[in-house]
């Protein structure tokens, strides 16, 4: 589903920390957003935290306090520490305590958490641990799981990747990528790798202070290089050096795959 | 000299084994990095190095043994700062926060003022001081533990996974202040990561994996294992992940890890 900003303000303490934001979160796609007070939008896009003025809409439903259960139902959030998340210290009670508030059948809920178990692939005996014996990525993935219980259009990934390793971050992003693909989810990521969201997004919002410096399709945003240099903005890696060797004329073509960069190289020296 | 020094030490948590045997030796002075997955131990081993988890005569630090008789004694010369604990603050406000452990340990209320301004202002967070602690962003807070950690003025600071909210500028201007203050004040700095682009200014590094040492040495050496440290679930950093596999296809000589030079290189 997609959402739109229109003229978001959020005021902390009498000072704008989000000034007019405009936005649009296309449907289906993957859009990263990185820079300032990217958490605070994440969690106004929750609805868990509320703006001052402005509009929100999720498809045709309004950020309104009578929507508000709503919204809630059809977009999750998956927080940075999986731990600040977690109500109980076992995975079936912490799956009881979030889906009481449901109207599921008690037959209805055991499907839909095995489903849900299988969607990120993680195996049910987990419901037999305690939420400390599981390893960070198991966490997380458990923490994807209970949100996939809702059945949510969008899903909001805070800082997605910090603390994870390679092993991890290639778990999330496979996961990322199939809720897109195969089951049509709309996926916001917040992070401050760019080099990740380079290799990964579709869509890209480039925050600074409090206003939206830049939004757009990220492979198109990283190529404008006047821009980027105009404004002083962190650029990936395998862009960078595209750069530097456009500037010696040679013809490199933009890549977001490293192996990629090095079959391009290669050709070229 | 060494200044810290792991003799094989062996841990136990829930009767899983977190280290088995392992050793390491950190050179005073020096930044030695730790790295390894996210089930390598490496939270454990800082736990353990500050003395927060007892061990059995199995660290040494300076010429002797930490333990509990002399828990005191080392509290006074580590710092230790984790990346993660960010919700984690004793008080509402930045100020308040630095204070805190320096009248702990009994220092003139003057020196208080004049130490906090000094390091804030090394840190460039002068404007923090009279913030809230629930204001600052997550980047902040761990610019602010980090100098919090060095308050006291302790010979080893112990940093666990300290950058991880910090962006690309953030995060070298930081570790550039770190190493400008390692070597003025004869700091000791040893940093746990996932991250290997934190190691590539390192004087020494450890992959640690499954509670052993699996790699030690200079890090550019100890990087050129690549496929290992892969398997292990760490990333190679860009540039020498670009530069081993131009030298496999023998356009180029040797590792470089400055983009403009590299590229100067493969195109003179």
């Amino acid at each position: 589903m997609e959402i739109v900003l229109k003229n978001v303000t959020y005021s902390y303490k009498n000072k704008k920390v989000l000034d007019k934001i405009n936005l649009a979160i296309e449907s289906n796609k993957i859009t990263g957003i990185t820079g300032d007070n990217k958490s605070i939008l994440c969690e106004i896009i929750d609805d868990i935290k509320s703006f001052n003025t402005g509009e929100i809409f999720l498809g045709d439903i309004s950020y309104t306090k009578e929507n508000l259960k709503t919204i809630r139902n059809k977009v999750a959030m998956i927080r940075q520490n999986p731990s600040d998340q977690f109500f109980t210290n076992n995975p079936k009670d912490e799956i009881m305590f979030l889906t009481s508030r449901l109207s599921y059948k008690a037959k209805d809920i055991n499907k839909k958490i095995n489903q849900a178990l299988e969607m990120v692939g993680l195996n049910n005996n987990i419901l037999n641990k305690n939420l400390d014996e599981l390893t960070i990525g198991e966490k997380k993935l458990f923490q994807i799981a209970i949100s996939l219980i809702y059945n949510p259009d969008v899903i909001i990934f805070d800082e997605a990747f910090v603390l994870l390793d390679r092993i991890n971050q290639k778990r999330i992003i496979k996961l990322i990528k199939a809720l897109k693909n195969k089951y049509n989810k709309t996926i916001i990521i917040s992070s401050n790798d760019i080099n990740l969201l380079y290799e990964i997004t579709d869509n890209i919002v480039i925050l600074r202070k409090n206003k939206v410096l830049l939004q757009g399709i990220t492979s198109d945003t990283y190529q404008d290089i006047n821009t980027l240099k105009d404004k002083n903005i962190d650029i990936p890696d395998l862009v960078k050096f595209t750069m530097l060797a456009k500037a010696k004329k040679v013809k490199l073509s933009y890549h977001r795959d490293i192996l990629d960069l090095i079959k391009d190289v290669y050709k070229h020296v | 000299m060494n200044i810290v020094e792991v003799k094989n030490l062996t841990y136990k948590h829930n009767n899983s084994i977190i280290f088995n045997n392992l050793n390491l030796k950190v050179e005073e002075n020096s930044l030695t990095v730790i790295a390894g997955n996210n089930t390598s131990g490496k939270t454990t081993l800082i736990k353990i190095l500050s003395g927060e988890i007892p061990t059995n005569n199995n660290v040494i630090i300076g010429y002797t043994y930490l333990n509990s008789n002399h828990i005191y004694d080392y509290s006074t010369n580590i710092g230790v700062m984790y990346g993660d604990r960010l919700n984690t603050f004793l008080f509402e406000d930045v100020y308040k926060e630095m204070a805190f452990p320096l009248e702990n340990l009994n220092v003139d209320p003057k020196d208080i003022e004049k130490r906090i301004l000094e390091v804030a202002r090394f840190f460039d967070i002068t404007s923090l001081l009279d913030k809230k602690t629930s204001d600052l962003t997550n980047s902040e807070k761990q610019i602010v533990l980090i100098a919090v950690a060095l308050l006291h003025r302790p010979k080893i600071l112990l940093l666990d996974n300290p950058f991880t909210m910090m962006d690309i500028k953030t995060r070298n201007k930081i570790k550039n202040k770190l190493n400008e203050y390692r070597e003025k004040n004869k700091l000791t700095i040893i940093l746990t990561t996932i991250n290997l682009e934190d190691s590539l200014e390192a004087d020494y590094l450890y992959i640690i994996n499954k509670g052993n040492v699996v790699i030690e040495g200079n890090p550019i050496e100890v990087l050129k294992e690549d496929t290992l440290i892969k398997r292990l679930g760490l990333t190679i950093p860009f540039m020498m992940d670009l530069s081993l596999k131009f030298q496999f296809y023998e356009i180029l000589d040797d590792i470089e890890l400055d983009m403009n030079r590299m590229v100067d290189t493969l195109w003179k």
